[in-house]
This record gives C-alpha cells, sequence and structure tokens, in this order.
C-alpha cells in the first residue's frame, strides 16, 4: 500500500510493515457452493420423501399420524435452509461494509458469512448421507426394511430373543469376572522376578502368545466339543455353558494379562523405589502400590477388551449353544427374514453403549476424587 | 565404631564407573552433607545404604553389621533406614493419612489406632494436620515433600537419607521444608543429604563431604569446607556455585 520511496538498491529500506490483507471480498464462491449443495440435497430429500408416501399409502397407512411424521420429515429436510440464509445475509453484509471501505466489518461480517456457509455444507452433506440410507431401506419397493427390520416380526420374537440374549449375558458376565482375576495372575506371573521367576515368566509369556493367536472361535470349537469327547472325569460333565465361559477365559485372560501387564510397568519406577524404601515386600508393593494404580491406567483398554468379549459371546453358537445369535438364525431360517439377527444387533448396541458413559463417568469421578480429600 | 562404615565401595552402571572405591564414615547423631557435582554419586551412594541399588564391591556395616552382599534382609534393612526422595514419591492414590501409616500398618503390623495416632502426632508437629485427609496431589510441591519426610519418620527411622529433597521445589517452598530438617538435626537424628543447598549444608551439618568421579575428594569440618577447603576441584565447585549465587 506504501509508495516506494527509492528504487535504487543500495538506498535504506523501507521499515517492515505487517501485512495481513487489504479489504477483504465477499465469499461469493462459498456461497454459490452452498447454494448448490443444499439444492442438490433437497431435490434427493424430497424424492425420498414422496417414496416414502408412496410406500405409506400403499401399505395402508393413511391415517393422520403418517401426514404428520411426512410433514415433520418435509420441516426437518428444509431446516439447513436456515444457516443457508444466514450465509447470504452475512455475504451481503460483507459487500455493504466492502462499499463502505470499513475494513474491520468488512472482515468481521465475512468471517462470520464464510462459517455459515461451510456449516450449511457440513449439515447438508449429513444430510445426503441419512437420506441416502433411507433410499437404500426404500428401494425395491422397501426390500431392504422388511429383510431387516420387518416390525411385526420383531415384535413377536422379541421375547424369545431377550431370553436368548439372557445367556450371552449370562456367559459374559461370568467370563468378565473370571478373566479380571486370571489376567492379573498371568500378568504378574509374566513380572515374576529373580531366577525363580523365569520358568513362571517363561510359561506365561507362551500362553499369551499361544492364545492372542487362535482365533476366539477355534478355540471355543476345541473346548466345547473337545473337552466332553476326551471323557476326563468331572471335566467332561461340565454344561456346555461351563466349556463356552473357559475358552472365552482363555482367550480374553491373554489380551487382558498384556494389557493388566502394560499398566503394570507403566507406574513410575520411583513408586517402587518409595515402597520397597519403606521396606514393603515385593508382593506388597505390588498389592498395595503397583497394583492399584496401574489399574487405573488400563480401564480404557480394559473396557475395550470387554466390548469385543461381549460381541464374541455370538461365537459360542458354533457348539450349539442356544445363544441370542443362534436363535436369530432359527427364527431367519423358518421366517425367511432376517429382523430377529437385527434385534439381536440392537440389543448388543443397547448394552454397550451405557457401558462405556458409566465406565467414562467412574474414571472420571476417582480422577476428581485423587484431586480432591478423601 | 562407628555408626555407619562405608568401606571402598565401588558401583557402576553398564560399565560406566558411579562410585569409584568411595568410604566415608558416619558417627551416631551426625548430620553429614553430601555435595559435589551432579553425576558425582551422590544419590547412588544413598540409594546403596538402604539397599535399592546393590553395590558392586566394597562393604557398607552399620554398628559393625554387614548390610550388603547376599543374605541381607533388606525389608528389614530399610525399615530402619528411612529415604526421602527428590520427587517426594508419594503414592498418588493414597490420602496423606494412608501415604504416611501404610508402612507402619503392613510393615510393622502396627494396629491401626496406633499407626495413624503417631501419623498425626507427627502432621501435627509440622503443621500438616489439616492435610491428613487431602490426597496428594492437592498439595503444594513444599507440603508433599514435608509428607514424605513425615512418612520416612512414621517407621522411626536410626537413620535418614536425604536425596536433594528442596532440588524440585519451587525458591520460597525450599524454608518450609529445611525447617523440618533443622528440627530433626537438633533432636539428634543421624542424617546424610545429597544437597546443592550449601547455606543449609553449612549451618546444620557437622560435617560436610565433597564427592567427584565417585569417591570422596574431601570431607571435613563445614568451617574447613566452606571456608579453606584444600582440594584445588573442591574450591573449583565451590567457586562455581558461588558464581551462580546459591550460596
Amino acid at each position: 500500500m506504501g509508495t516506494p520511496q527509492a528504487s535504487s538498491g543500495d538506498a535504506p529500506e523501507q521499515p517492515r510493515r505487517l501485512n495481513i490483507g487489504g479489504m477483504p471480498s465477499a465469499p461469493t464462491d462459498l456461497l454459490l457452493a452452498a447454494i448448490g449443495v443444499v439444492a442438490l440435497v433437497e431435490a434427493v430429500s424430497f424424492t425420498t420423501i414422496a417414496v416414502l408416501r408412496a410406500a405409506l399409502l400403499q401399505a395402508g397407512f393413511a391415517s393422520w399420524l403418517a401426514w404428520a411424521a411426512l410433514a415433520i420429515l418435509a420441516l426437518a429436510s428444509v431446516a439447513i435452509l436456515l444457516p443457508l440464509v444466514q450465509a447470504f445475509l452475512g455475504w451481503r453484509d460483507v459487500r455493504r461494509a466492502v462499499a463502505q471501505g470499513d475494513v474491520v466489518a468488512a472482515r468481521v461480517t465475512r468471517a462470520a458469512a464464510r462459517d455459515h456457509g461451510w456449516i450449511t455444507i457440513g449439515y447438508a452433506a449429513a444430510q445426503f448421507v441419512i437420506v441416502l440410507a433411507c433410499q437404500f431401506l426404500l428401494a425395491n419397493d422397501q426390500a431392504v426394511a422388511k429383510t431387516f427390520f420387518f416390525l411385526p416380526l420383531m415384535a413377536e420374537t422379541f421375547p424369545l430373543m431377550l431370553k436368548a440374549f439372557w445367556i450371552n449375558v449370562e456367559i459374559f458376565v461370568v467370563t468378565e469376572i473370571l478373566v479380571l482375576i486370571w489376567g492379573l495372575a498371568v500378568a504378574l506371573a509374566m513380572l515374576a522376578p529373580g531366577a525363580a521367576g523365569k520358568p513362571l515368566r517363561i510359561l506365561a509369556a507362551a500362553y499369551v502368545d499361544v492364545f492372542r493367536a487362535m482365533p476366539a472361535v477355534l478355540v471355543i470349537y476345541l473346548v466345547g466339543f473337545g473337552i466332553p469327547l476326551t471323557g476326563v472325569p468331572i471335566l467332561k460333565d461340565f454344561s456346555l455353558t461351563a466349556f463356552v465361559i473357559v475358552a472365552l477365559t482363555l482367550t480374553v485372560g491373554a489380551y487382558v494379562a498384556e494389557i493388566y501387564r502394560a499398566g503394570i510397568q507403566g507406574v513410575h519406577w520411583s513408586q517402587t523405589a518409595a515402597a520397597r524404601s519403606l521396606g514393603l515386600s515385593y508382593m506388597q508393593t505390588l498389592r498395595y502400590v503397583i497394583v492399584p494404580q496401574g489399574v487405573r491406567q488400563i480401564i480404557p483398554p480394559l473396557l475395550n477388551a470387554f466390548i469385543a468379549l461381549q460381541k464374541d459371546t455370538a461365537l459360542v453358537s458354533v457348539v450349539g449353544v442356544l445363544d441370542s445369535f443362534n436363535q436369530s438364525m432359527l427364527i431367519a431360517t423358518n421366517h425367511y427374514n432376517l429382523s430377529a439377527v437385527t434385534t439381536v444387533a440392537v440389543l448388543f448396541i443397547l448394552i454397550s453403549i451405557p457401558q462405556s458413559r458409566l465406565v467414562a463417568h467412574m474414571v472420571q469421578r476417582d480422577r476428581a476424587r485423587l484431586r480432591g480429600s478423601a | 565404631m562407628p555408626f555407619i562404615e562405608i568401606r571402598d565401595i565401588s558401583k557402576s552402571y553398564d560399565g560406566a564407573p558411579v562410585l569409584n572405591h568411595l568410604s566415608l564414615s558416619v558417627e551416631e547423631h551426625q548430620v553429614v552433607s553430601i555435595i559435589g557435582p551432579s553425576g558425582s554419586g551422590k544419590s547412588t551412594l544413598l540409594r546403596c545404604i538402604n539397599g535399592l541399588e546393590p553395590i558392586d564391591a566394597g562393604e557398607i556395616l552399620i554398628h559393625g553389621d554387614r548390610i550388603t552382599g547376599p543374605g541381607v534382609d533388606v525389608n528389614a534393612l530399610r525399615r530402619d533406614i528411612g529415604i526421602v526422595f527428590q520427587g517426594y514419591n508419594l503414592f498418588p492414590h493414597m490420602s496423606v493419612l494412608e501415604n504416611i501409616t501404610l508402612a507402619p500398618l503392613k510393615v510393622l503390623k502396627q494396629p491401626r489406632e496406633a499407626a495413624e495416632g503417631r501419623a498425626m502426632a507427627l502432621l501435627t508437629r509440622f503443621g500438616l494436620a489439616n492435610k491428613a485427609r487431602d490426597y496428594p496431589d492437592r498439595l503444594s510441591g513444599g507440603q508433599q515433600q514435608r509428607v514424605a519426610i513425615v512418612r520416612a519418620l512414621a517407621m522411626n527411622p536410626m537413620l535418614l537419607l536425604l536425596d536433594e529433597i528442596t532440588s524440585a521445589l519451587d525458591p520460597e517452598l525450599v524454608s518450609e521444608v529445611l525447617n523440618i530438617v533443622r528440627d530433626l538435626a537438633k533432636e539428634g537424628m543421624a542424617m546424610l543429604l545429597a544437597t546443592h543447598e550449601m547455606g543449609f549444608a553449612r549451618e546444620v551439618s557437622t560435617k560436610v563431604c565433597f564427592l567427584c568421579d565417585g569417591a570422596v575428594y574431601e570431607e571435613g569440618s563445614p568451617e574447613q569446607i566452606f571456608g579453606d577447603p584444600t582440594q584445588e576441584r573442591t574450591r573449583a565447585f565451590l567457586r562455581s556455585i558461588r558464581d551462580a549465587k546459591r550460596i
């Protein structure tokens, strides 16, 4: 902006000035892009609503409730016009400010206009994905929706599914308790000190390597079918559920042992030094100082392992345990429809989400406690 | 017979010598300051005395009893020798009171009431009674370090090892920690302190040792070491400390 003072090379240099751009321009390209995206999304949305309306009419759902639902959908789908309007108004403000030569106002309004433009595009993109998913469900005369979400069948089989799901819950709750103990025992064996601990360390490491490598479904198959075949006294009389619990404990225990080990080794050595310097023995140090701190560090990965385990309980169907997945497959075969399997999926989702929230809440509360007083 | 006799001990980490034929003796009720440049082996020496680090050669005797080498019950040894670390090393998952009573309860098998009573008495004495229920994270560095000293004292040690206990503290918190050490010195608690607080070392010690390259380079009364050091390296070290205005 400044006028050059001299053109010759050896003249004193001009003092440097901060250059963050002059008068901004209105974000026309962004506004046009937002308008284009919104137009496309609205076109697709209203096509879908029309298809839905036709489907409802065909199914004989011509009540006022159906029309109200459609009206709400239509209203929701035009909600992205709000940020678009704001983007447009902002764009107009920028032009006005530029016309008046007010750099500061132009920058402020341009920033707001750009924000609204991008917000419009972001929401429109999300709406586009959702609408496409709805299109998929309605495709082929709603065949997709009927295959996966046939509500009458879901409602009719729900009590049966819930009962079968209870088997999964039983299996994973018992397994989780066993895994917590077994995993810690294996982790401590992996960390057994000195020359005397060496055989234990090797054994534990071998166990973890073997069971982490084997597919869970194989272990379940081998234990569930194999042990009864061997006819070993006492063991052979266990129930099938007990076998799959043992199989899952062995598999998940290997993972959880590694998680424990990482947590224990993650506690700074100075804590061990402090505990040992007070005269606490190796085991006392582990029990009162190291493990309580290590366990706090591993709660998130432990929860991951547990949710994975909960899902893996669906694998027990391979040895014929009548769990929710097995039950749903029976229903699917009888009715030539997969909606009961969807029920299982929904049940698994429903139990997993609150656990993450609950654990996050507990971790936060514990952290707050350690920053306060007893 | 001296209280502690360190005879010609050596230690190396992966071939790098840290203690190199070091000898030192401490009398009953003596406060010995160990000064010297970083890497001279001060911390390692203290850690060897309570068995946190094994030594490679030499021996350490307490009341003529060998406390190094195989067959020594280090847990029993550590009951009677307390150590306080530069980084406090409080247990973050335990309240102040739990930190202090853990070892008396689990190691000395004291009844809970006795352990808590003694802990509260010590906390009260050092002005920390109102912190008993707090978790360490809530305390200032100076408070944490005072709790760490109380935790060591709760075991009623014969000897206290203080490993640069004020080095991690903000300057304004140093005095509250040093006041406790001064008190303990007056009571006759035998202490070995690795320190960079030269003024304090001069005031509180009965003997000062200048450590260099893993051995005691010069030792003597505080007046002699700080006022009239005989060795050139001691003089150079004290000069650099003085130049940094830390004396």
